[in-house]
């Protein structure tokens, strides 16, 4: 989980997405999701404005056999909005 | 109704802190002092005898530790070949494989010599350097050619290209024919590629000389199994073996198979008194993991003027490839399933099972179902074409009726028992997805697309599977010296959350919070039996074990706490890990204190004259199948300039009976779904005339990716199963079933004006647009007048 401990030791905080993928059910089997959060955490603060083809099209290249990706777009919308709005609580 | 606190409440996988962490363990991540690596070479023929093998350009090598022939293994092993499994089936002999190729190679991928080195570099570098001479063989590539007198033999050794040959029979199809107003004929072919989880399999075997015991991680399904295989092949006792499946990146039904090199790893760490280790790259998984590939279904159906099922004939050829690791129970299932939920009130259908010089076929998630299921689902759209009847109608008509309920389908499962199922209503299950899809408000829908030049088509079907196989699961429930409440089972978790789904089930007796509760998996050295993880089984099967053991854990933690304080059990509750006495704050016992006492004092009594400990151990038996149900439907457009099909909607009413977890299920229904739009419009496990693979990579053979899959709607409906305690059903195939059926139904439907008619699956774009194409010049329709 390279991404998410990288996020953690420049910005001090847990990767974002961390609770929101477990919350929005994502890891199953978890052998695809160190490639999504690498994939995702260039991702979202490159752009918080997010709908869910353009999450989809960002992770074309990771396969995943367990979660159907729907989970994952799931997550990243919801991340998405927390960051461009951070005082709202996701409620998501 | 029973009101629950921890069932069915969707909370957060215990398991997943420590994944997302990096901290979970996958046996690449287990790094013992000392460790080989492994190398396989694989015949590059699909049929050929075996010259010679030439090793000693390699066994020089560079940090080259040994070479093995299946000469230099024999010595190590009990008997020649893999013992079978599913060995209760009536089979003909010499139908595993060997180890290591003895003296024929009967498929691309067969491994044929070991190289163990420093490093998995230095062993495939050496692995170049074995020369294996051949005497190519004529191949069998396709199942139904090789029952053709005169084919060729896919296996010298061997008498015959067939494996089996049985029928699905009941009722007088005889009659039923003769006097049927209506028939018609469909020929179907059936395509499933390989399971594809992401990490695939993976060995890593220790032999500790000075306790005599080899321990054993490996990525599979069925830890215990792979103990009592190895124990026969190595010829150890059983309690020298510990088998550890640690976390499991996926299985998908190729991890339920010991396979070749699991044997071969765990004979050579004994040889070489080294850790050994060997992790299966992608290319070998196309190459040597169980696939589920080709079955042909030749069949005829009557049918009345109402469009009701009069009787089914017809017969079945199934691929099961070179060798029959597992049995035959893949087209076993698929003949048994070919009913689904609807009413037939006669069948015959002979099943052939042929081998092909391709890798062995055993079940892929879905075992078998979808493609029954899509040959029945293309039966009823015929009915519906033939009479001009809506296709949802006609589903209608033939659906069992939920008052008939439980339905005894006339057939047999392979333990001989009865298939019954055992409660749902499907009428409803199906109104579900229709109304969630507005399949009513469907054909002014199609109209207008039409008038814009699309073409617009929305499909339907519905199946059902057999979850929850027997004859048991074990678990063991324990409140220990530290008051830590544990969980123990012969079940393996492979990615489905079964450690989060087993902790609410005891929690929920036991007062604790799921996430304070310590479950143990995969385990041989934690309990002494279990089955392990296929069929949709787990949930139900463990689940039901751990229910039964944590009543009786908690009934006694009750009794002893009572005596102890001296009150009626009746005034006591279990809460945080304490028991309490109601109403009465801080007047209790901790599960420590009790833990404590119950472990004994020497000379003493056990309160209450009890046995010692807190702890229960319970093996679930239960032989009949609960059966889930899902009703998909699916609208979607087709391009037919390109044959490309673009998914706009899908929507699935799935009844997996008492749901545990919300989360999990949901997750479940979603993945199945996508797993087998794979299977319909993707994946293509090709070989060319001469047998060789030619999709062996994923850029040949597609994966479903992110783009191409809508957001996908789950109607959950929960009927309970009547076969456990709980009403549980199995959720993680059930979805996957009626989607061939569904997605062709639809391509077929938004066609319509071409005319163009499926009977097969997987449907590539460029099959898609020969189909149109041929539609088109046999109709002397175009579809660009067609769609206007």
């Amino acid at each position: 989980m390279q991404g998410c401990m990288s996020w953690e030791m420049q910005h001090g905080t847990r990767f974002p997405l961390h609770d929101t993928l477990i919350a929005h059910h994502n890891l199953h089997s978890d052998s695809c999701t160190p490639g999504m959060a690498m994939t995702l955490v260039e991702l979202l603060p490159a752009n918080t404005e997010q709908t869910a083809s353009a999450v989809r099209d960002a992770i074309s290249e990771n396969s995943c056999r367990c979660t159907g990706y729907q989970g994952i777009v799931d997550a990243v919308l919801s991340v998405a909005k927390s960051m461009a709005r951070p005082n709202e609580a996701d409620r998501a | 109704m029973t009101s629950y606190k921890f069932i069915g409440q969707p909370i957060a996988r215990i398991e997943d802190d420590a994944l997302i962490k990096g901290a979970g363990k996958f046996v690449d991540d287990i790094h013992l002092p000392g460790t080989l690596e492994a190398a396989f070479v694989r015949s590059t023929f699909a049929h050929a005898k075996l010259k010679a093998i030439d090793v000693s350009v390699a066994r020089a090598a560079p940090g080259v530790h040994a070479v093995l022939t299946y000469d230099d293994l024999r010595p190590l092993l009990t008997q020649d070949r893999l013992p079978l499994e599913l060995r209760l089936e009536a089979l003909p002999p010499n139908i595993t494989p060997y180890p290591l190729a003895k003296d024929e190679v009967v498929f691309v991928g067969e491994a044929i010599v070991v190289v163990v080195a420093e490093s998995r570099y230095l062993a495939e570098d050496a692995a170049m350097m074995v020369d294996v001479d051949y005497e190519p063989l004529a191949a069998v590539s396709d199942c139904s050619r090789a029952i053709e007198p005169g084919a060729p033999r896919a296996d010298t050794r061997k008498a015959s290209n067939i494996v089996k040959e049985f029928r699905q029979t009941y009722g007088n199809v005889d009659d039923a024919f003769t006097n049927a107003p209506h028939r018609a004929a469909l020929k179907i072919k059936t395509h499933r590629g390989g399971a594809h989880p992401i990490e695939g399999r993976a060995v890593l075997a220790s032999y500790d000389a000075i306790e005599d015991r080899l321990t054993v991680w490996d990525s599979t399904q069925e830890p215990h199994d792979v103990r009592g295989l190895l124990m026969t092949l190595l010829g150890l006792d059983e309690n020298q073996i510990r088998v550890i499946a640690p976390d499991v990146g996926g299985g998908f039904g190729s991890k339920h198979l010991m396979y070749p090199e699991e044997v071969v790893i765990a004979a050579v760490s004994r040889m070489l008194r080294r850790p050994v280790k060997w992790i299966e790259d992608r290319r070998e998984h196309f190459l040597s993991s169980i696939q589920e590939r080709d079955q042909y279904w030749d069949i005829e159906i009557a049918f009345n003027n109402e469009g009701r099922l009069l009787g089914m004939r017809g017969r079945m050829i199934h691929d099961q490839g070179a060798y029959t690791p597992r049995g035959t129970n893949l087209p076993n299932n698929a003949s048994t399933a070919l009913p689904g939920p609807y009413l037939l009130p006669c069948l015959d259908l002979r099943v052939i099972v042929a081998e092909t010089n391709k890798v062995a076929t055993i079940p892929v998630r879905g075992a078998g179902y979808p493609s029954a299921n899509f040959a029945m689902e293309r039966s009823l759209d015929c009915i519906a074409h033939k009479l001009k009847l809506d296709r949802a109608e006609v589903r209608r008509r033939n659906l069992i009726p939920p008052e008939k309920m439980p339905y005894n389908t006339q057939l047999a499962a392979r333990s001989g028992s009865p298939i019954v199922y055992d409660s749902g209503d499907y009428p409803k299950m199906m109104a579900t997805s229709l109304e969630a899809i507005d399949y009513a408000g469907f054909p002014e829908r199609q109209q207008r697309a039409r008038k814009e030049g699309r073409f617009l088509g929305i499909g339907i079907a519905m199946g059902l599977k057999g979850t929850g196989r027997g004859p048991f699961e074990s678990a063991t429930v324990r409140i220990d010296r530290s008051g830590k409440v544990s969980v123990f089972t012969g079940a393996v978790a492979i990615g489905q959350g079964l450690k989060t789904a087993l902790a609410q089930i005891c929690a929920e007796q036991l007062g604790v919070e799921p996430g304070a509760i310590t479950v143990v998996v995969g385990d041989t050295g934690a309990i002494s039996l279990g089955l392990g993880a296929f069929a949709s089984r787990q949930t139900v099967m463990a689940g039901s074990a751990v229910h039964v053991a944590s009543m009786a854990v908690r009934e006694k933690t009750l009794k002893i706490a009572a005596e102890m304080l001296e009150v009626s059990t009746d005034d006591l509750e279990l809460r945080d890990g304490r028991v309490e006495v109601k109403g009465v704050r801080d007047l209790g016992l901790s599960f420590q204190e009790l833990g404590l006492t119950m472990a004994g004092v020497p000379g003493y009594k056990l309160p209450a004259d009890s046995t010692p400990g807190l702890e229960h151990s319970h093996n679930f038996l239960n032989t009949s199948l609960t059966y889930s149900g899902a009703a998909l439907a699916v609208e979607l457009d087709v391009d037919p300039e390109t044959g490309h099909v673009e998914l706009h909607k899908i929507v699935v009413a799935n009844d997996s009976g008492r749901v545990i977890n919300p989360l999990t299920v949901h997750g479940q229904v979603i993945g199945s779904v996508v797993h087998t739009l794979g299977n319909t419009l993707f994946e293509w496990m090709g070989y060319n005339a001469e047998t060789q693979p030619v999709t062996t990579t994923f850029a040949e053979y597609l994966l479903p990716t992110a783009p191409g899959i809508p957001r996908i709607e789950v109607k959950m409906l929960e009927y309970l199963g009547a076969n456990n305690p709980l009403g549980i059903k199995g959720a993680g195939e059930t979805a996957c079933i009626p989607v061939p059926g569904a997605v062709i139904s639809a391509i077929e439907n938004a066609l319509e004006p071409i005319g163009v008619r499926i009977f097969e699956f997987p449907l590539s774009p460029a099959r898609l647009f020969e189909l149109i194409n041929s539609a088109e010049l046999a109709s002397g329709r175009e579809h660009w007048r067609a769609g206007a």
